[in-house]
């Protein structure tokens, strides 16, 4: 037992605590990008992150716990307060430096995918299993001030508080405006004044006044030299993570992250980690081939929309035919301010053609309001391994175009292949897009090359070598690349039979938005590169399809319908529907993000909000399960959560499927608002569980600790593995419909379960539950 | 206890046979999904036994052999395959497993290679394979060179006397094998050789420079140019890029020079890992000393590939001062690759600086060589023109 601490400690711990909150949001939301970086904007790296945070913060909290049986509390708690101000800007050091510290990889090299997951570990644990740690050690804290009853629900609160305004802060005001490693000292420094602050109050180990004094001094000092130490620390462990490069710019946008480097007079500009376009001069074998073969694919191209990578060549290529205007919206709008500082003869002739339009806009939803039809709706140069890319490669997507293309209009998209070998995957993922096209175009033709180009149209497509230089020579084009021999050897029509005759070895399932699976195509294809045993792994769960995995998550129930008489039964099932709460919980969270990258592709900038409103309603929830649940009814409010869950799960679809509908039509404000009323539902109803599941399995209060704990290890445990098989294989496989009925199976195995032993569960005639 | 364990034991087992005989079902209703992709416009057989002894080896003792077709010398035990995934020791005899069976048949043209000076514009038949004896981070056939031959399928058997019928079919004068290291399909490559050469077709390859001294003297007499890729001029950048050694090519390059073959070098120029000017300037020294400064050099420019997809393509700069110190060095024919548009496409007279050849990319817009001359000045123009 710790000594009492003073009354005149509680307000500050009430701060302390919220600051606490705030912190391990915001300390979420950095690492998520960072690592979304780090891991090429892999959006199924938030999964794992958040999975991967959630262990680390529950094993922090259950040493922590053990911890406060024995220490000071309101030391250990301080000291907590300054490891967690060190340990964020660690962290993210880390994540900036995995790719030396975790790997021996050349410059340039990519990290191996099934690397994804052990480094996030490593990397989240310092900052998570420290946060995870002050919630216990806060407890016993509050309860040294003589709140022994209330101490768990008055911690929970106010972090809450502070998990709230901090996601809101985040995402709204601070992810824009300050370099992340900013807003980490920031926090730091929220936590090292907290920490003086109750140092001070500290009689046991701060005991004279020269050291209280010499404690504020240096918090003044900090407080002065933070936005050198911020900077300093961003270039330090910027040099880390682009080792070699010299950096010129790096900016956040709602969308992504933009960096720009320089070497030898050119400029590289990273996307998300990835080299995606070079100036002053940019990939020019691939762009002027893609552009003539497509202005020559079309008699007279009047209206030109180029979606995603027209900047820096594109755009140029086909402003050199005669067309009266050509439309350019980027993946991400504000990727074209960050070209325009980098004047380049190629940008500087795209930006003052006044042909030239350069829209700030999503691409699909400027498409949905485009006044007039295009003759040509062109993809850039995208690879289709992150969601944000893939909704341009959608049945969704090619609808749309579709119905903005003119009557003689074609769609022309680029896919990475060979001009001579398709392997297996690559195969894959060029059909999957092929068969898309072809369920929604008449026609479709692919030409073998580089990036294999796949050209759909309405009417029937001609593209023949001979037309084509008829048409160059119309236009004056003859000059360069594009000679009669070489469209020749690239429109060879044995060469297009050779694609053609792969395109159709196989009908692949067509992508689309919440079955993406070209996105999936796309990852086998990049693991081929990297981890061939990982690529092995999903094509082979691919070929075992979602139903024996659904068998797996019924058997719970046969086996509790089966032992339903058994004494003493009951109990063992419990954990299992906590543990299946709580891969919904991870669920709910991470496929409700998905859904918006699926639609929007802004994933990056609603995390927060997200995340905070999930944790908010958890908090509510078991607040109003605790307070205001009669616990003679609590077998069939537990129940009746069961229920609930399996409701919002289709409902989450359901959602999804009514904002596809509208998705181009809704503002921004109200999607955020739908997305969070949705996230707050779904947590309070899994946070309201936990605290009647713990009711229900207490058997005697001697070991209420161990029953909760294994309640709290199988909640643990099931976000935990929700959230790694959702990112790692369940949504990559089987899309958003395929996650869902996989979900339900699992709740309605625990509510079958459940409901077998409702009868024993809701005994209230005061008799122990548990015999 | 002992019932309810029992009924857990056959609860457990009914579970498990529902969920392999579910596993079966799905399996069987989307049909098997193992078939091979084939690549090429010919017909596929699969299943194909060809095979061919492996030319240079020794038989060890334990019926283990010894590879000495390149410069790795592989020691395999009976079953093992070499490091390049083509050779296997079956019952104490080496077998070129890949004999016969493209992966990729292509007609390109000849400036994809590159080949600069030999019969600039004209068309070439390639033939790739599975395999390489690199491993380098950036390879452009990856998809080909890094995997066995069982996990790309081939369109074989394609015996070299059909391979000799395309050619003249299709009216294309050159046989190159390119796509993946022509070493791992040595044999084929050879007998393919040999056969075209009476039957007037000529043959090149683009190889990564790694044969035994042996074999290479053996093949050269029925090849008409070669193009090598010199990868660095440091053992480290080989060794960390490529596992591989930079001495062994050095030796083939100077076997090619005094067989007389016609030589053409690829330096593709990586940022950061081989575009030191010092290792740039050793490199062209080497070249002139060795292999004569007539000797065609290509720098070509990088694009994120394979494993190599975080670095930024080479700066066109970088590019030119390598060209700038090759020239300084005394090499007469430097190239710019990868940038279409580039003067460097093109081949100028190195007295008169006439252009020779306009290129743009693989497109050629005249040759102003006439019989081997300059067309202007009547410069001596080293190279296949005919
Ligand atoms: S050719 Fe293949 S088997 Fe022979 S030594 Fe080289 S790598 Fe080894």
């Amino acid at each position: 037992m710790g000594v009492k601490e003073p009354d005149r400690v509680l307000p500050v711990l009430r701060w302390s605590t919220v600051v606490v909150g705030a912190g391990g949001i915001f300390g979420q939301l950095i690492l998520l990008r960072e690592l979304l970086v780090t891991f090429y904007g892999n959006e199924l790296t938030v999964g794992v992150v958040l999975s991967n945070w959630l262990a680390a913060e529950a094993s922090g909290a259950a040493w922590g716990g053990k911890l406060k049986r024995r220490a000071q509390a309101l030391s250990v708690y301080s000291t907590g307060l300054l490891l967690y101000a060190f340990s964020l800007p660690l962290s993210i050091y880390l994540s900036r430096g995995s790719r030396t510290l975790f790997y021996d990889l050349l410059p340039g090299e990519a990290a191996p995918a099934g690397a994804v997951f052990l480094t996030t570990l490593v990397i989240v644990t310092p900052a998570a299993f420290t946060h995870g740690a002050l919630y216990p050690l806060g407890c016993r804290f509050l309860e040294n001030t003589g709140k022994r009853k209330k101490a768990a629900g008055h911690i929970y609160l106010w972090e809450t508080i502070g998990t709230l305004c901090g996601g809101a802060l985040f995402t709204l005001v601070l992810a824009e405006r300050l370099l992340p490693i900013s807003i980490a000292l920031g926090v730091s420094f929220l936590h090292l004044t907290a920490y003086v602050v109750l140092a001070t109050f500290s009689y046991m180990h701060i005991r004279w006044l020269w050291i209280k004094g010499a404690c504020w001094i240096t918090l003044g000092l900090i407080a002065v030299l933070l936005p050198s130490l911020a900077r300093v620390l961003h270039e330090t462990t910027m040099a880390r993570q682009w080792l070699g490069h010299e950096l010129v710019e790096y900016k956040n946008s709602p969308y992504g992250n933009i960096v720009v480097t320089r070497r030898h007079g050119e400029y590289t500009f990273f996307y998300d980690g990835r080299p995606v376009l070079s100036l002053p001069i940019p990939d020019t074998a691939l762009i002027e081939d893609f552009t003539t073969l497509a202005a020559s694919a079309h008699p007279a191209p009047r209206r030109v929309m180029i979606l995603g990578g027209g900047l820096g060549g594109l755009v140029d290529g086909f402003l050199a035919h005669p067309v009266e205007e050509v439309v350019c919206a980027e993946l991400d709008p504000r990727f074209p301010e960050v070209v325009a500082h980098y004047t380049s003869p190629i940008i500087e002739r795209e930006l003052t053609d006044p042909r030239t339009r350069i829209v700030r806009l999503d691409g699909r939803r400027y498409l949905a309001h485009a006044e007039y039809d295009f003759d040509l709706i062109v993809l850039g140069f995208l690879e289709p391994d992150t969601l944000q890319a893939n909704r341009l490669f959608t049945g969704e997507f090619f609808t749309l175009a579709k119905h903005r293309l003119a009557s003689d209009g074609i769609l022309i998209v680029p896919l990475p292949g060979s001009p001579v070998y398709l392997g297996e995957e690559l195969a894959s993922l060029n059909r999957s897009v092929y068969h898309t096209l072809g369920n929604i175009f008449h026609h479709v033709v692919g030409i073998p090359g580089e990036y294999n180009l796949f050209f759909a149209s309405k009417t029937q497509l001609d593209l023949s070598p001979g037309l084509f230089s008829e048409r160059l020579k119309e236009r004056d084009l003859t000059g360069k690349l594009a000679t009669q021999a070489y469209l020749e050897y690239r429109l060879n029509p044995t060469r297009i039979e050779w694609m053609r005759e792969i395109l159709h070895q196989e009908i692949e399932e067509p992508n689309r938005d919440f079955y993406p699976r070209t996105f999936f195509y796309a990852l086998t294809y990049w693991g081929r590169a990297f981890s061939p045993g990982v690529e092995r792994f999903l094509t082979a769960l691919g070929h075992i399809g979602l139903f024996p995995f659904v068998l797996i998550t019924l058997i719970p129930a046969g086996l509790a319908f089966t032992l339903r008489k058994k004494k003493n039964m009951e109990k063992k099932f419990i954990p299992w529907a906590i543990g299946t709460s709580g891969v919904c919980g991870m669920a709910f969270d991470f496929l409700l993000l998905l859904v918006l990258q699926a639609l929007y592709g802004f994933v990056y900038q609603m995390t927060g909000i997200v995340i905070a409103a999930f944790m908010g309603g958890a908090f509510a929830g078991g607040w109003w399960a605790m307070h205001r649940v009669d616990m003679s009814k609590e077998a069939v409010i537990f129940t009746r959560l069961e229920v609930m869950i399996c409701t919002l799960l289709p409902a989450l679809g359901s959602m999804a499927i009514v904002l596809q509908y509208f998705h181009l039509r809704i503002p921004d404000l109200l999607l955020g608002g739908i997305l969070s009323t949705f996230a707050l539902l779904s947590g309070s109803t899994i946070g309201a569980q936990f605290p009647l599941a713990c009711s229900l399995y207490f058997q005697k209060e001697g070991d209420e600790h161990l029953k909760a704990g294994r309640l709290y290890a199988a909640d643990l445990a099931g976000g935990w593995i929700g959230g790694m098989a959702l990112a790692f294989f369940v949504f990559p496989l089987f899309g958003l419909w395929g996650s869902i009925a996989f979900l339900l199976m699992l709740k309605l195995g625990s509510l079958g379960a459940i409901l077998c032993f409702f009868r024993r569960l809701s005994n209230t005639d005061g008799s122990p539950k548990w015999e | 206890m002992y019932r309810f364990t029992g009924r857990i034991t056959i609860i457990s087992f009914i579970a498990v046979g529902i969920f392999v005989v579910a596993l079966n079902v799905n399996l069987i209703t989307r049909g098997s999904d193992s078939s091979e992709i084939i690549s090429s416009a010919t017909p596929h057989l699969e299943d194909s036994e060809l095979k061919m002894e492996t030319m240079f080896y020794d038989r060890l003792d334990n019926n283990m052999v010894q590879c000495r077709i390149c410069f790795r010398n592989c020691i395999l035990q009976e079953g093992e395959r070499g490091f390049c995934r083509n050779r296997e020791n079956i019952g104490g005899t080496l077998y070129n497993i890949v004999y016969g069976k493209p992966s990729a048949i292509m007609v390109d043209p000849i400036e994809k290679e590159p080949q600069f000076h030999f019969l600039p514009g004209s068309r070439i038949l390639c033939l790739g394979s599975a395999g390489c004896n690199f491993r380098c981070r950036f390879c452009h056939n990856w998809h080909l060179s890094q995997r066995s031959i069982e996990e790309i399928g081939h369109s074989g058997p394609l015996f070299p006397e059909d391979v000799v019928n395309m050619a003249i079919r299709q009216n294309v004068p050159t046989i190159s094998f390119t796509y993946n290291e022509p070493t791992s399909w040595y044999e084929y490559l050879y007998d393919i050789a040999k056969l075209a050469k009476d039957e007037g077709i000529r043959v090149i390859f683009h190889s990564n420079g790694s044969m035994n001294p042996e074999p290479l003297r053996a093949l050269l007499p029925y090849v008409d140019s070669v193009t090598i890729d010199l990868k660095g001029f440091t053992d480290e950048f080989y060794e960390k890029v490529s596992e591989a050694k930079l001495e062994p090519v050095k030796q083939t390059l100077e076997i090619i020079r005094e067989e007389g073959v016609w030589l053409e070098i690829v330096n593709l120029v990586v940022p950061t890992l081989n575009d030191d000017p010092d290792d740039i300037r050793r490199m062209c020294e080497y070249i002139r000393d060795s292999l004569g400064e007539y000797t065609p050099l290509h720098f070509t420019r990088f694009f994120p590939n394979y494993r190599l997809t975080d670095l930024p393509p080479t700066p066109v700069e970088t590019l030119e001062k390598a060209r700038t110190i090759a020239r300084d060095v005394g090499l007469k024919y430097v190239y710019i690759g990868n940038v279409p548009g580039h003067r460097y496409n093109s081949t100028f007279c190195p007295h008169c600086d006439e252009k020779l050849v306009d290129r743009y990319h693989f497109s050629v817009h005249g040759v102003r060589v006439e019989n081997g001359r300059c067309g202007t000045c009547g410069e001596s123009i080293s190279g296949i023109w005919e």
